[in-house]
């Protein structure tokens, strides 16, 4: 899986890392079990911070994204099933911003609907 | 200087001028999708306008090529040693800088060319991980392989006190090589596209010959460090010893750092969702990120290492380097005044002073036994010093007195021979004529 850090975004590198795991866990492209690489090795490889890759497996680990240990180090693992309450909080926050952005509840449905569809279809 | 000698200096480093030529010719080949430092697709590979300019480039290479070669044949003529030291180091500066000019204009035009026709990859500076191959465990060399080579480059310390600081620093460089082969190298995968098999492949080819390199070096250095020593009191033999050596460890460097590109050249064009760095690398081999936080990146094609221009510290490692490198040709300055400088000798109330320029001999003289008088010259082979025409000074050595310290004008004679309590010998003489005698007799009991 490739990693594209962008240092001239808005979004927070750590944020990036996650936001691209997350993706790449709901494309297949990273499957439960696959290892990840160190913080140290992220660090190294990518240029960045040790903090930074390591508060973006933090991040991951605390969302239920991925596992670490000790001896077998950062794990890649499937969330429990059912919307985690932070991503109910989040989804709320957008839904608000399309509101927002004068969409109503069918345009907001037939939009959410196209994404997933694109998404199911990568995958 | 002599020819002979001439031409042996300039054969030490001629070959650099064709080496140079064919490793920035190996630059059009493209590996993992670069052409003389930029990132092009696949089918840019083969367009007629790339073509034309990378033609240019080689065709202006080897101009610059056959230019360095032809300025050796009247340097040939020099005959001080220090007018050709200069005009070697100016040279091989040359060599290593003019085929840079050719080198900067295609990667320009090369880049013009991708921004006409659109093949820019990315539309902002991106710095691309693959976690795949990030994760997977590479493994080192052992440091057992080092043991070897450090303890046969012990045994002429062992033996050899007297140069303790020429095999001690030739020992020294066993360790610093396995130092090398572990810190210098960058563990960043070596990523071409999303294909975490040919990642894994590229980063392994690269890390095995990196390895490779640093251990043969250490090897050769330990090796060299016996046949030095067992050749010392012969100066063809030391002089054929250091050769081989030069010639092993750069043939080898040479050989490996080929074989890798090749092996990039092999695998590492890829038609997928290929990397584009070339925001990063000014002129397409400077590497400046001022936001990746590391001081040394791996060079783009090759095996080896480069500085990240952004950062301070590898700012001032550069500028010294260039410094010292630029600095080179003063040497050879101060070897022209070593040329024009008199050997002289003095005696004071209490010691017999030979000095040429800076460096000075002194022997005491109530440690003096017996003194000599010599008008013919003794045979005498340089083991460690200065050999010039008008001055032969540090350690030398014949059949006769085994070695000795030696100061003096080999074309002014007579020359002292002088014993002393400790059974040390000196022979010391004087670009002044009578000088010698002088001494001789003030000496004489």
């Amino acid at each position: 899986m490739l990693l594209r850090l962008d240092h001239s975004s808005d979004l927070p590198i750590y944020q990036q890392i996650r936001d691209q795991v997350v993706v790449a866990i709901a494309s297949g492209e990273l499957s439960p079990g696959e290892r990840l690489p160190t913080t140290r090795a992220l660090a190294e490889d990518a240029g960045i911070n040790m903090m930074t890759a390591s508060k973006a497996y933090q991040l991951l680990k605390s969302e239920g994204y991925i596992t670490t240990g000790r001896r077998e180090g950062a794990m890649v693992r499937l969330p429990a099933s059912g919307a985690a309450p932070e991503t109910v909080r989040g989804l709320r926050l957008r839904l608000c911003e399309l509101r927002l952005a004068g969409l109503d509840r069918e345009g907001i449905l037939t939009l959410c609907g196209k994404l997933l569809d694109e998404e199911v279809r990568e995958k | 200087m002599t020819f002979g000698w001439s031409l042996f200096l300039w054969a030490t480093i001629v070959w650099l001028a064709p080496i140079m030529y064919l490793v920035l010719k190996n630059e059009c080949k493209p590996k993992k999708n670069i052409i003389v430092g930029v990132v092009l697709p696949v089918e840019a590979h083969q367009d007629p306008a790339v073509l034309a300019i990378t033609e240019r480039f080689k065709r202006e290479l080897k101009y610059i090529c056959w230019l360095c070669l032809a300025a050796v044949v009247p340097c040939l003529a020099i005959r001080s040693v220090g007018a050709a030291l200069t005009a070697w180091m100016v040279w091989a500066i040359s060599v290593g800088l003019m085929p840079l000019i050719p080198y900067v204009r295609c990667n320009k035009a090369l880049r013009k060319l991708k921004a006409e026709r659109s093949w820019r990859r990315e539309e902002r500076p991106q710095v691309v991980t693959d976690l795949t191959a990030a994760a997977a465990e590479l493994r080192w060399l052992s440091p057992w392989w080092f043991l070897p080579p450090l303890l046969i480059g012990l045994v002429p310390l062992l033996f050899d006190r007297e140069l303790w600081w020429l095999w001690a620093s030739l020992t020294a460089m066993i360790p610093i090589s396995y130092a090398c082969y572990r810190y210098l190298y960058r563990s960043r995968a070596e990523v071409v596209d999303e294909d975490s098999g040919r990642t894994l492949a590229l980063t392994r080819i690269r890390r095995y010959n990196w390895g490779k390199c640093w251990l043969i070096l250490a090897w050769a250095t330990g090796l060299f460090g016996i046949g030095l020593w067992a050749a010392l009191d012969h100066p063809w033999l030391s002089i054929a010893v250091i050769s081989a050596y030069g010639l092993i460890v750069c043939a080898a460097v040479i050989r490996i750092e080929f074989r890798v590109r090749k092996l990039q050249e092999k695998l590492g064009n890829s038609q997928g969702q290929y990397v584009d760095e070339d925001d990063q690398w000014i002129w397409g081999f400077l590497y400046y990120a001022p936001n990746d936080r590391r001081m040394l990146v791996n060079d783009r094609v090759g095996m080896n290492v480069t500085f990240n221009l952004a950062r301070r510290p590898a700012q001032v490692i550069m500028a010294l380097i260039l410094a010292i490198v630029l600095a080179c040709p003063l040497f050879g300055v101060w070897l022209i005044r070593m040329e024009r400088a008199p050997v002289e000798l003095e005696m004071t109330q209490t010691e017999l002073v030979a000095s040429h320029l800076s460096g000075e001999w002194r022997v005491a003289l109530e440690d003096i036994q017996e003194v000599q008088l010599l008008d013919t010259r003794p045979p005498l082979q340089r083991v460690a010093g200065t050999g010039m025409d008008n001055a032969l000074t540090g350690t030398f050595r014949n059949d006769q007195w085994g070695r000795f310290t030696c100061c003096i004008d080999p074309r002014m004679g007579p020359w002292l021979l002088i014993e002393g309590k400790d059974g040390h010998i000196y022979l010391f003489g004087s670009s002044a004529q009578g000088e010698a005698e002088r001494i001789s007799a003030a000496l004489a009991p």
